[in-house]
């Protein structure tokens, strides 16, 4: 079996990489496929509190390219879900622990037991950013609708395409459709035009995200949750699937109306 | 940034700081003072020999030198002094002295000897202290953050963070908190973490973890 | 003037802060991309120019000078092309 590894990266800090990933791993999970999720922030390491795993950790990312223990050992199994492991980063050390050259023979070994090999990188675009991308195949860019992110999106973009990166795909997490209504937040065609770059979902800002962090359980589990369909959505497309974007619409309050009708009066 | 004259001895796995001997004593822990603050925190809990050429000095001296470094969370190993100096009767001295304290519980006794560094500060994620002998931590231990002890750890504070004692084997280690709610705890070969679901209810209790009968207990104790 | 941006805003005119964004957004990423560019990219364009140039008239290669420059919403190419003379039409 060869599976594919795919890097969730964004350049900026802040954006929703951690929870992208935790979710899109969980997601191909409930799907029935073995997924690894890899955290290489070390010294920052945190895909573990997200998933609820971090009472569990032994060994790391740094033990295993040290050959301080064996990929088996380090590898945490979740608590939920069959198929689902955590390779957590070290927090103790730091990034020039672990080369591109580690990172790409990691990759090679995780994906002869894996389908999917989630590599959830570091903000930045030092080296704990090419040791994440150095084993990919394909990279997922996440993105929000501000100027700073899309900037630093624009330059990750860039930095894959250098790099040789022949498949990059953009989320554009945390999105408000009632600012985007209203003419204060950019639109996903906004951002595609700027970013000239393939579009495999949207997710929306949700609250159920922060709840879900807290108690440390991936949204997608939650099926009430905007944001976990959104990313059970996106994985669905990971694996092949046509599926249609999610309608971002709230109910339009009577103000909303009024703005409408005269916007359409005044055309 | 190190100061010259502190050398890092990898082999015996401590540091070695020179003193310059032709000063008078008081000059000198000035001098060990600066040097030892300019020790980044990743030394915490070393072994540090202080070579003071062919000075000699008092045994109340020695043990000022030893305070200084047990106050920035590092061990005295010896004090290498060429002169006929009260080094190695200080060392011996260090090994018969009376326990250093001692945790009891409803039916146990738990010592500290005087392999034991003294830390006065808070550990936070990422940082990590590692020492073969005993850990006495004034300060919190957060969650990410690593302390390793060859023996027995006592945290006068609250331990979040993961915590391992006798991580060299010895299963008479002990971990003693003030506040004990660990991410993991490790005694010898055992790792435990609390149970999934809901977080265990805080208690007001000092507790301690020991192993007995092959498994880590926690119970109340009195310092 | 408070009022007059609500009319505007009502009137959904596009001084919306979303339009704002994607403007300085566009002239931001010229700047980075021509910075980060993988070879120098002023260079290669300064070379082309001149190849290009040179058919027609005959130029100061050393002097000749191409940068960016910003005024308040557009980007601008300048190019500054010393000539030293022009060349004989040529027929063919």
């Amino acid at each position: 079996m060869s599976g594919k590894v795919l890097v969730i990266t964004s350049g900026k800090g802040g954006v929703g990489k951690t929870t992208t990933t935790a979710n899109l791993g969980t997601a191909l999970a409930m799907m029935g496929y073995k997924v690894v999720l890899v955290d290489t922030d070390i010294g920052l390491r945190n895909l573990d509190v997200v998933m609820g795993l971090e009472n569990r950790i032994v060994f790391d990312i740094v033990d295993v390219v040290n050959e301080n223990c064996k990929l088996k050992q380090a590898m945490i199994k979740d608590k939920r879900f069959d198929g689902l492991y955590l390779l957590p980063a070290a927090q103790t050390k730091e990034k020039t622990a672990v080369s591109p050259h580690q990172m790409r023979s990691l990759s090679a070994e995780l994906k002869k037991e894996f389908d999917y090999v989630l590599i959830d990188c570091p903000a930045g675009i030092e080296q704990g950013f090419k040791n994440a991308i150095a084993g990919a195949d394909e990279a997922l860019v996440v993105a929000t609708p501000e100027v700073s992110s899309v900037r630093d999106a624009d330059r990750i973009i860039g930095l894959l395409e250098a790099a040789g990166l022949a498949i990059s795909r953009l989320i554009i997490n945390r999105i408000r459709p009632k600012m985007v209504r209203r003419g204060d937040m950019m639109d996903i065609d906004d951002i595609i035009d700027i970013l000239a770059i393939k579009l495999i979902g949207v997710v929306p800002e949700d609250e159920v995200i922060v709840v879900s962090t807290n108690r440390g359980e991936p949204a997608v589990i939650d099926y009430t949750s905007k944001a976990g369909e959104a990313y059970r959505r996106i994985a669905r497309r990971l694996v092949g699937e046509e599926v249609p974007f999610m309608v971002l619409d709230y109910n339009e309050g009577l103000f909303d109306r009024f703005r409408r009708m005269l916007k359409l009066a005044a055309r | 940034m190190l100061c010259e004259d502190i050398l890092i001895d990898r082999s015996r796995g401590g540091i070695v700081i020179r003193l310059d001997p032709e000063t008078d004593f008081h000059t000198m822990k000035q001098q060990l003072k600066a040097k030892v603050q300019s020790i980044d925190g990743s030394l915490m809990g070393a072994l540090v020999e202080i070579d003071i050429g062919n000075k000699l000095i008092t045994r109340n001296e020695a043990r000022e030198m030893e305070e200084i470094l047990a106050q920035n969370g590092l061990q005295l190993r010896c004090i290498a002094s060429k002169g006929r100096g009260p080094a190695p009767a200080v060392k011996k001295e260090m090994e018969q002295r009376e326990p250093l304290f001692r945790l009891r519980t409803r039916d146990q006794e738990f010592t500290f000897s005087h392999e034991t560094v003294l830390v006065k500060r808070n550990l936070r994620s990422g940082q990590h202290l590692h020492h073969p002998g005993n850990i006495v931590i004034m300060g919190d231990i957060n969650p990410g953050a690593e302390v390793v002890a060859g023996g027995s750890i006592l945290v006068m504070g609250a331990l979040r963070g993961m915590a391992h004692a006798g991580a060299e084997g010895d299963s008479t280690a002990v971990v003693a908190a003030l506040k004990l709610c660990p991410t993991q705890l490790r005694i010898a070969n055992h790792i435990t973490r609390s149970p999934d679901g809901e977080p265990i209810a805080e208690t007001e209790d000092t507790e301690i973890a020991y192993i007995k009968d092959g498994k880590v207990v926690i119970e109340k104790f009195k310092i | 003037m408070a009022f007059l941006d609500l009319i505007n805003k009502l009137l959904g005119r596009d001084n919306s802060s979303k339009q704002v964004a994607k403007e300085r957004l566009r002239l931001v990423l010229v700047h980075d991309r021509a910075n980060t560019a993988p070879v120098d990219f002023l260079t290669a364009l300064k070379e082309d120019l001149i190849r290009v140039i040179s058919q027609y008239m005959e130029i100061d290669e050393e002097a000749l000078e191409v940068t960016f420059s910003n005024s308040d919403n557009s980007v601008a190419l300048i190019a500054n092309i010393p000539v030293i003379k022009m060349r004989r039409a040529v027929n063919n």
